[in-house]
This record gives structure tokens, C-alpha cells and sequence, in this order.
């Protein structure tokens, strides 16, 4: 306001310069000047965070509330093992992984209406911890199985069977359900399915991970396979579901092994 | 509009970019901070101590302090994350990623582009957690025409910081064989590259003084995928890109310079927030030569 009143009281012609002329001429100016760039020194550093760092409060409130929420639901026991199931990695068949096979088979028919003819688990590799004899928490199952691996149905030729077969016996990292077969070398004799000799003109159903199914573990072949169900059900949830099925029947966990895969070197 | 009146106006524009307290001197120096996450996979704690690779590193509530004591001595601060935000702790399989959408809030993320586990609850999932983040995604080459994402994200933004304009696009990988189809519900992957080039025109048509990509499309691969690096030497007239996917620790940043002779700086920080990526620019009127990058002094 005061400026205001000083600039009145200047002759019209200098207040016309200060007031228009001059802020003008410098946005002028300022026009002509090159654009900013950015400059050539650039400083840059990737910092380690860690826990021994000062924690945000406000973060740290924010967290509070769900991570109570989440030891309370992951600490939360679903059912209970007889036994303590266990992999027997490059052994062939195991009890921890026969389990999760039979009931990948036993959740899926479930889910998909229809029996399927076998399934199979990457249990050396897909089954990153064990059951230990007791009672099972949800956590257990979370650090066995970590990966949000989905559940497709896949029906294969004969010739893809006998593939599928025959990637189990190399790698010995595989279990199954509702087959049985014996390794010589690395390939796959004495094929049976369902009880019944495997045979090479029947085509076969398969409930499979996605991650197997997409080529993982070896089965890159198995793109050749028909894709007859995606589930959209994941790995973890029908072993969490099938654990709460027996809980419900008043049932333990147990393994057993029952020589679906016999090794002979 | 009569002389008169647009003297007044350009006048009264002038004056308007005269911020109080600040000097006018053309020669002033705009200094510029961009900070970065990538692939933070849900890891809200610290990773657990309990002898694992990286045990006891990340942390949202100990990256939240060392930005909340950049923020405190830098004036014009980006923070920026390149995807990949949801999946790897029971966090996001109980909560479904609102957790660490809020709390990235908290922390004033300015932008994060889509990663492909972002689709790990489908669109839907994606599509039900975007209240709780009050920060924009930015993709350019995902087309969700004709799904519930439709106009839910924007290719890019342009922020405002002191006197410059900064451009930020957002890049996606290609989402066959690694996002089942009734995940991405019909999204359509689009050439990156292709998209790129048009990014760069747009942001600067639109005078952009630092154009910056959020990418998702990994750092470098041994055989023909698109990457970074592709970016790098395909599109010139992008300045930084800040990527994700590979799980690329980089201890200092690449500076790539094409066969045009553009130079971009990229760089990723690994993942589970284990590390918190910083660039500084200071912007100045003079012709710039080639790019150095160099360590601060100061360490945290």
C-alpha cells in the first residue's frame, strides 16, 4: 500500500517506466537466458537401510496395529502333525512330500468337480521347510511353502506323459500322487497310473503348479500340454485348506511311504 | 489485446516468478533430489535377523527417517518407486498390499510406475487398493482398455519443483508368461520402446528440464528382452531411469551413452528396500558437458 502511495506520487512517465517497462524488460531478459539444464556433476548414492538405523514413529504406529494382526493370524495353529514329515531329497518318494502330492490330488478333484488322474509336487526345491511333529501354525505353512504358486489341470499326450516321467526320474526332486515308477539310470520304467500300466495311446490329467507348467524344474515340454483348468488356487491355500479338512475330521497329518518311486542304480 | 495491456501482463508474470526471500539472479543454481525404491516386495520390517542373506536390512519405518532427514536440508525432493511393490511377506497375503500403499503415503511418494507382481490379486485386487495410495502410478505402455483399470493410471506427470518441470513416464514388462491372463484381465503390453520415443517428444514439447522413466523392465539381459539398457540406447532424451525387476544392486550408477551421444544415467536398488537410491542434479543457465557421476562426501 505504501509503495503504492510513493509510486503515485512520481511524475506519470517514470511510473509508467517503473511500473510496466522495467519488470517487463527484465522478463525479457530472463526469456533470453538458456533454459535450465541439468549440470554435468552429478552425485549419487545407494544407502544400506537397516534395522539399527532411527525408525520413524509415525511409521512405525502405523505398522503397529496390522503386524498384531498378522502374529495373531500367523501364529494361529490349523492342525496337527502325527509325525514329523520330511524331504528326502534325490532319495525319490518321501513323507513330506507324498503328503502335499495326495493332497494337491485331493484338493483339486475337490475344486475342479471331476477326477483328475495324478498330480505332482516339486518337493525338493517347492517345499522349503518341514512339519514337525505337533501342532502346525499358519506360519509353518507360509515358510514351507513361500511362493504364491497357482494350480493348473493339464491333460497330456502319451508321449508328453512318458516325458513327464521321465524329467521325475532324472532330476529326483519331484513327488507324486496316484503313479507309481521305478528308476533305472535316469529313466523312468515300470510306469503305472491309477493302479493301471501306464499306457502310450491314452491321453492323462495332471494337476500341476504354474510354476512346473510354465517350464520350471525342467518341464519346458510340457508348453506342448493342454491347459484344460486354471484353479485359481494356490499351492499354499490347498495345503492350508486340506490341514484344516483333517483338523475338521478330528485327523492328524501323517506320511506315509508307500514305494511310488523306487530308485534302482 | 491492446500493447499496453500485454506489457502490464508480461509484467505482472514477471513479478509473480519473483518468489519472496529468493534471489532473481539469472546465474541461481536449482538444486534437485531424486530419491528411488524398487522391487520393495511387501517387506514392511526389516528382513528377519535370523542368519538369512540380508538379515536385519530394509525397513519402511527406518527409510521413512533417512527421507523425513533428506527432506529436512534438500528443498525439492522426488520420491520414486519402480514397481513391484506387493508380494514376498504375509503382509501382503493377509492385507492385500494396503499396508504398504499407506504407508508409502506416509512417506510422500510423489510417483510409482506397476510391477508385475502388482498383479499378483489380479486387477481387481490392484483396482481395490488404489484408495489407500494418494500417490499416482504412471504407466505408458499398458493398455487396460475395456478392464475395470481402464483411466485409473496416467502414462506420465509432470511435477513442479522451484522453477523446473520435471517429467516422470512409467515403463511395464511384458506381461505374457510371467502374469497369468485372468491376473492382468486382458491388459495389453505395448512395445516400450515405441512408447518411449513418444514419451520424450511429449514431455519436451511440454519444456521438461529432466525427463525421468520409472521402469519395470529389469536392468539387463544376456539375450534380446527389453531392458534398461535397450532403453538407454534406442531412445535418447531420457535423463535417469529408475529401475526394478532384476533385483539389480548397483553400487554406483551406470552412465550409458548412445550412439546419438545422449546420455542416461540408470539405476536400481536391489529389492526389500535394502537400500534407498539418491541422486542429486544441480540445474544451472549454462551449456552442460558430458555427465560425471560422483559419491557425496556425506554419508548417512
Amino acid at each position: 500500500m505504501q509503495r503504492k502511495v510513493q509510486m503515485n506520487k512520481l511524475p506519470s512517465p517514470y511510473r509508467e517506466f517503473t511500473r510496466y517497462f522495467l519488470p517487463g524488460l527484465l522478463m525479457v531478459l530472463l526469456a533470453c537466458s538458456p533454459a535450465y539444464t541439468p549440470g554435468s556433476d552429478v552425485k549419487a548414492q545407494n544407502m544400506e537401510v537397516n534395522k539399527n538405523l532411527a525408525a520413524d514413529s509415525t511409521i512405525t504406529a502405523m505398522i503397529q496395529p496390522y503386524k498384531a494382526d498378522l502374529d495373531r493370524e500367523i501364529s494361529m495353529i490349523i492342525g496337527w502333525a502325527g509325525e514329523k514329515l520330511d524331504n528326502a531329497p534325490g532319495r525319490g518318494e518321501s513323507k513330506l512330500g507324498n503328503f502335499v502330492a495326495d493332497l494337491l490330488l485331493i484338493q483339486s478333484e475337490k475344486k475342479y468337480g471331476e477326477p483328475i488322474d495324478m498330480a505332482i509336487i516339486n518337493a525338493h526345491g517347492g517345499l522349503r521347510s518341514t512339519i514337525s511333529q505337533g501342532p502346525i501354525s499358519m506360519e509353518n505353512i507360509f515358510e514351507l511353502m513361500p511362493f504364491e504358486n497357482n494350480m493348473l489341470v493339464l491333460e497330456l499326450s502319451g508321449s508328453l506323459t512318458r516325458q513327464f516321467f521321465d524329467n521325475c526320474a532324472k532330476t529326483k526332486r519331484n513327488n507324486i500322487a496316484e503313479a507309481k515308477f521305478t528308476v533305472v539310470g535316469n529313466k523312468a520304467t515300470d510306469i503305472s497310473i491309477g493302479g493301471k500300466p501306464f499306457d502310450p495311446n491314452r491321453r492323462y490329467t495332471l494337476t500341476i503348479s504354474d510354476y512346473l507348467a510354465n517350464g520350471g524344474g525342467g518341464f519346458g515340454f510340457l508348453s506342448q500340454a493342454k491347459v484344460i483348468a486354471d484353479l485359481n488356487y494356490k499351492t499354499r491355500d490347498m495345503i492350508i485348506d486340506h490341514i484344516k479338512d483333517l483338523s475338521a475330521q478330528k485327523k492328524k497329518a501323517w506320511g506315509q511311504l508307500d514305494g511310488r518311486i523306487k530308485i534302482i542304480n | 489485446m491492446n500493447r499496453r495491456l500485454f506489457v502490464k501482463n508480461a509484467a505482472l508474470a514477471a513479478s509473480a516468478m519473483m518468489v519472496p526471500g529468493r534471489s532473481v539472479s539469472r546465474d541461481r543454481s536449482i538444486r534437485l533430489t531424486i530419491l528411488h525404491s524398487n522391487d520393495m516386495h511387501s517387506r514392511i520390517e526389516p528382513m528377519p535377523d535370523d542368519g538369512r542373506r540380508y538379515a536385519g536390512l530394509g525397513g519402511m519405518a527406518q527409510r521413512a527417517a533417512i527421507i523425513k532427514k533428506i527432506r529436512a536440508t534438500e528443498e525439492n525432493v522426488l520420491l520414486l518407486d519402480a514397481g513391484d511393490i506387493f508380494q514376498g511377506t504375509p503382509y501382503f497375503n493377509f492385507f492385500g498390499g494396503e499396508l504398504e500403499f499407506k504407508l508409502m503415503s506416509e512417506m510422500k511418494y510423489d510417483a510409482a510406475t506397476i510391477g508385475n507382481h502388482d498383479f499378483d490379486n489380479g486387477i481387481d485386487g490392484l483396482y481395490k487398493m488404489l484408495p489407500h495410495a494418494n500417490f499416482p502410478f504412471l504407466c505408458a505402455n499398458y493398455d487396460f482398455s475395456g478392464n475395470i483399470l481402464h483411466n485409473r493410471f496416467q502414462p506420465y506427470k509432470i511435477f513442479q519443483k522451484d522453477q523446473l518441470n520435471i517429467g516422470v513416464f512409467g515403463l511395464g514388462i511384458e506381461l505374457k508368461g510371467l502374469v497369468n491372463d485372468h491376473l492382468s484381465g486382458g491388459t495389453r503390453y505395448l512395445d516400450p520402446i515405441a512408447i518411449a520415443k513418444e514419451m520424450v517428444l511429449e514431455l519436451e514439447k511440454k519444456n521438461c528440464h529432466l525427463i525421468i522413466c520409472l521402469s519395470h523392465l529389469g536392468y539387463k539381459y544376456s539375450r534380446g528382452k527389453v531392458s534398461d539398457h535397450t532403453l538407454a540406447e534406442q531412445v535418447s532424451g531420457i535423463d535417469l531411469i529408475i529401475g526394478g525387476h532384476t533385483h539389480t544392486f548397483l553400487e554406483m550408477p551406470t552412465l550409458y551413452k548412445n550412439r546419438e551421444g545422449h546420455e542416461t544415467i540408470i539405476n536400481q536398488v536391489g529389492w526389500a528396500g535394502i537400500r534407498l537410491g539418491r541422486i542429486d542434479y544441480v540445474f544451472n543457465r549454462k551449456r552442460s558437458k558430458s555427465v560425471e557421476i560422483s559419491s557425496p562426501i556425506l554419508i548417512h
